[in-house]
C-alpha cells in the first residue's frame, strides 16, 4: 500500500493533478482520519478537519522534503498538529467529555497493535519501561492532544505532579523513539 | 536531556498551554528539534493506526476546493481512455433497455435551499439530499480579534452548532444526516462568538431566518 502511495505521492510532487491527488486521498486518509478522530472524538468535526488537512496538504506538497521523513510520516504530522489546532481555535467542549477509561481502551489498542507487528517489539518493550502514570500522561498528550492543564483536571493530579511524571518519562520515551527506527 | 531538548519534547507532544508557547523564543533551531521530534512522534503513531473511514462526500468537497496545475497530455490520455471503457459498454446496456422496455424515468433534482444570502455576508446553501453545505464570505460582518461568527440551527428549542463562518474565502461542511434533517423546518442563526471559551451556545445572536 504504502508503494503505491509513494509513487502517488512522487507523480503528484511532479505534476499537481485532483486525479493523482485523489489516488493519495484513498492511499492515506484512512490512516490520517485516524489520527483526527483520536484527538476530535466527533466524526462531523473530524471530517471537517480532514478537509482542512488535505487543502493544507496539497498546498504544501512543494514543502515535502524526503530526506526528513517519509511522506506519510509528514502528512501525519501535518493531520495531529491540524487538528490540535482545530480544538484550539475553535475552544470546542470536546475535553470536557474526556474520560480516563477511554484512554486506557486507547493505550491498549495501541500497544496491541504495535504488539501485532514483531518489528515492533523493541518499542513495546521500551514503552513498558514507562510507569502507568507517566505512559498516561504522555499517550493523552499526544493522541488526545491535552496540555497539562487538562491532565491535571482529568487525573485530579496538581499540574506540578503531572510536570514530575513527564519531567521523568521524557528520556525514556526519546530512547524508545531513537532505538526503535520507527 | 537538556532543558532545550525537554522543551521541544513539551512542545511537540502538545502539553505547553498557548501562555507557555508564547514564552518560549521560537528560533529556528528550536524549531527544527521540534519537528523532528514531531516527525519521530508521528512515526509511532501510525505504527498503531485507528482504522476509521471519513465519509465519501469528504473527497468531493477536497475536490472542489483545490486548484490543479495543468495535466499533462499522458493524464488526459490515459483518462479518456478509462472513460471510454466504462462508458461504451454502458451505452449499449442503456439502449438496450430502452428498446427492451421503452421506459424513461425523470431524476429529480437534489433538495437544496439557501439559509442565508448575501445579506448579512455569506452566501449558505444546503444541498439536503447529499448532505452538504457551502459557505460563501461576501462581505463578512467586522468582528474582534479575538472573535468569530457562528452559524447555528435551531429546531424545537434546542440550539445545534454547524460551523464557524469564514472571513474569507469558501468552505465546504458535510453535514452529519442528523443536522441535514433539522435544516428543514429549522432556524438559522449567526452569532458572534469569543474564542477564549467554549462555543457551546450562540450569545450574541446577529441574525435569525426561519427556514421552509
Amino acid at each position: 500500500m504504502d508503494k503505491n502511495l509513494e509513487f502517488y505521492f512522487t507523480k503528484l510532487q511532479q505534476n499537481k493533478t485532483q486525479r493523482t491527488f485523489e489516488q493519495v486521498y484513498k492511499l492515506s486518509s484512512v490512516r490520517l482520519f485516524g489520527v483526527i478522530l483520536r484527538i476530535l472524538k466527533r466524526k462531523e468535526l473530524s471530517e471537517d478537519c480532514l478537509q482542512e488537512v488535505y487543502i493544507k496538504i496539497w498546498n504544501r506538497i512543494d514543502t515535502y522534503n524526503a530526506t526528513r521523513a517519509n511522506m506519510m510520516t509528514w502528512m501525519s504530522t501535518i493531520a495531529r498538529n491540524h487538528a490540535i489546532d482545530y480544538v484550539r481555535k475553535h475552544q470546542l467542549p470536546i475535553q470536557d467529555d474526556f474520560e480516563l477509561s477511554a484512554i486506557k481502551d486507547n493505550q491498549v489498542h495501541f500497544l496491541d497493535n504495535l504488539e501485532a507487528n514483531d518489528a515492533n517489539k523493541q518499542l513495546t518493550d521500551c514503552l513498558g519501561q514507562l510507569k502507568d502514570n507517566s505512559r498516561n500522561v504522555v499517550f493523552m498528550a499526544y493522541f488526545n492532544g491535552l496540555t497539562y492543564d487538562n491532565i491535571a483536571k482529568a487525573v485530579g493530579s496538581p499540574v506540578s505532579t503531572v510536570k514530575t511524571w513527564v519531567a521523568r518519562s521524557l528520556p525514556i520515551l526519546k530512547k524508545c523513539l531513537e532505538g526503535s527506527h520507527v | 536531556m537538556s532543558d532545550q531538548e525537554n522543551i521541544a519534547y513539551e512542545y511537540a507532544l502538545g502539553l505547553l498551554s498557548k501562555q507557555e508557547k508564547d514564552a518560549i523564543e521560537l528560533t529556528p533551531e528550536f524549531l527544527q528539534a521540534v519537528e523532528d521530534v514531531q516527525l519521530k512522534l508521528s512515526a509511532l503513531q501510525l505504527q498503531a493506526p485507528l482504522d476509521k473511514s471519513a465519509s465519501k462526500q469528504i473527497w468531493d468537497n477536497i475536490n472542489q476546493q483545490i486548484t490543479p496545475e495543468k495535466e499533462s497530455w499522458q493524464d488526459i490520455l490515459v483518462a479518456r481512455f478509462k472513460t471510454w471503457i466504462y462508458v461504451l459498454p454502458a451505452v449499449f446496456l442503456a439502449f438496450g433497455s430502452l428498446i427492451l422496455f421503452e421506459q424513461t424515468s425523470q431524476v429529480s433534482d437534489p433538495y437544496s435551499m439557501s439559509i442565508i444570502n448575501a445579506k448579512v455576508g455569506w452566501e449558505v446553501n444546503a444541498d439536503i439530499e447529499n448532505r452538504k453545505l457551502s459557505i460563501a464570505s461576501v462581505n463578512p460582518m467586522l468582528v474582534g480579534k479575538n472573535e468569530v461568527c457562528a452559524l447555528w440551527v435551531k429546531k424545537d428549542s434546542v440550539t445545534y452548532f454547524i460551523s464557524t463562518l469564514p472571513n474569507v474565502g469558501d468552505k465546504l461542511i458535510n453535514l452529519s444526516p442528523k443536522i441535514a434533517k433539522l435544516l428543514k423546518g429549522g432556524e438559522a442563526i449567526i452569532s458572534i462568538e469569543s474564542t477564549n471559551k467554549p462555543i457551546d451556545q450562540p450569545t450574541r445572536i446577529e441574525y435569525r431566518n426561519q427556514l421552509s
